[in-house]
């Protein structure tokens, strides 16, 4: 009889749907071995050691046996929880959006450290921050050009010649900036200075540093849709969870607390 | 049809083999071995089982005012003269309305939700009877809603949605206590429970 191997990482819980009568199959992002997919048996019982530790959007150190097609949660501890995310609705939806990002950008069994560490540290802000909407767009740069995605912001994405400040569009399709002289109106998106600026900063600056910048809701809104558009580009379809926090803009939200 | 599974015995077999296996939780060899059960059943067993099968879809109706599953509109709890018409109890699934009644804690009015808000599998606020909610806060003489969804990621949204959009300003809204489960381990707790727990400490009664 061989024995069952296990191993253990750092892990955020991204998502899970009930199995049988009581477990859970988890999808997991660990910083050692990437995205999983792994059973917590006996997990939606009350009195399971498991319970509480295995909620989304929660960091979790998690021992796990390999299994034939999923791994077996054996142990689990929670690292790190964001009970704040539960008590604020928008922050719930934005959490959820960072969530449906990460699992929707890596693939299987891959690790990605910097996928993690950018994914732990924009849920730390959300958590904290009254405003976290800069910051997410950031993030939405982060995983692009940490998944191999990043937008050209320099040279025309068509011709390669520099681009001149004030005269360019950007290409989803083709990945970047391009000049006027290459772009066709139809296929571009209009793109101000201030929006490659702003991209510019995110790609040189991964973490901290938005709140000091004095942003126009003009140019935000266009990095808004480019960022999303690229995303939906690439990804090949919509995000579930960008819809719902769209949905919950056009409510009003009376301030009745739970 | 899962045609390895089927036999070449009977058209009829292979077809109750194919609806059983649209069953949750039912495999193929499961389908099988249940068909096989049923044939060797009496006829009468049989013709038992198929009415009450066709029944539910027939009979059951949703209450118009809790939206539980029903055989009467509306139904036995919402008609019945002895319950607390000023509180109500909103829970995500009709099974949930089973277990707080077998519990035989509280005696006021439910609402069945039908599923919570999970915005990864695209269910949203429309999708659920909360719109049904909101019109019986405005209508009836409600003075307490106990929002009892789950306390999972999708329960807390859904919770905070129909706390957050309520305009009945009279309306107290609660939620069930969050704390450790009889039965359950301090050590296995996870820290959000745990912290739950120490806010709604209660003190020992003598």
């Amino acid at each position: 009889m061989t024995s069952i191997k296990t191993y253990t990482s750092q892990a955020l819980v991204l998502k899970y749907f009930p199995y049988k009568e009581a477990d859970l199959i988890l999808t997991v992002f660990t910083k050692q071995h990437g995205k999983l997919q792994a059973i917590a048996k006996g997990a939606r019982k009350p009195q399971s050691k498991f319970s509480g530790h295995v909620e989304p959007l929660t960091v979790i150190n998690i021992q796990l046996a390999r299994g034939r097609s999923i791994e077996t949660v054996t142990q689990v501890q929670t690292n790190k929880a964001y009970p704040t995310l539960y008590k604020d609705l928008n922050k719930l939806a934005h959490g959820i959006y960072i969530s449906e990002l990460i699992d929707q950008f890596t693939p299987e069994k891959e690790p990605n450290k910097q996928i993690f560490d950018a994914g732990i540290d924009i849920l730390d802000f959300i958590s904290n921050s009254p405003e976290p909407e800069l910051k997410i767009r950031n993030f939405e740069f982060q995983i692009l050009k940490f998944s191999g995605f990043l937008p050209e912001l320099f040279v025309c994405v068509k011709c390669g010649q520099e681009i001149v400040a004030g005269e360019h569009r950007y290409s989803v399709s083709n990945g970047g900036v391009i000049c006027l002289g290459c772009s066709d109106i139809s296929n571009t998106m209009d793109m101000s200075l201030a929006s490659i600026k702003l991209l510019r900063y995110f790609n040189r600056h991964s973490t901290a540093g938005e709140s000091q910048l004095r942003i126009k809701e003009t140019t935000y809104t266009e990095v808004r849709n480019l960022l999303l558009e690229t995303i939906i580009f690439w990804l090949e379809k919509d995000l579930k969870s960008s819809q719902f926090i769209d949905h919950l803009k056009t409510i009003q939200t009376p301030l009745t607390k739970l | 049809m899962n045609l390895n599974n089927a036999t070449n015995v009977s058209d009829s077999l292979n077809s109750l083999i194919e609806e059983l296996s649209k069953l949750p939780g039912i495999g193929p060899k499961t389908a099988q071995r249940l068909a096989y059960y049923i044939v060797r059943q009496t006829e009468r067993e049989n013709i038992q089982l198929a009415e009450a099968i066709s029944s539910v879809s027939t009979k059951i109706i949703y209450c118009d005012k809790c939206q539980n599953l029903s055989d009467y509109n509306p139904c036995i709890i919402c008609t019945n003269p002895n319950r607390n018409i000023s509180q109500i109890c909103v829970v995500e699934d009709p099974m949930d309305v089973v277990a707080i009644e077998k519990s035989n804690c509280f005696k006021g009015l439910y609402h069945v939700l039908h599923g919570s808000i999970s915005p990864l599998n695209g269910i949203g606020p429309d999708q659920l009877r909360i719109k049904q909610l909101f019109q019986r806060l405005e209508k009836e003489d409600i003075s307490e809603m106990i929002i009892a969804t789950n306390p999972t990621l999708q329960g807390e949204a859904t919770a905070l949605y129909i706390s957050n959009n309520n305009t009945k300003s009279d309306l107290v809204i609660t939620h069930l206590a969050r704390g450790l489960p009889i039965g359950g381990s301090l050590e296995y707790s996870d820290d959000i429970t745990l912290s739950r727990a120490f806010q709604g400490r209660q003190q020992i009664s003598e």
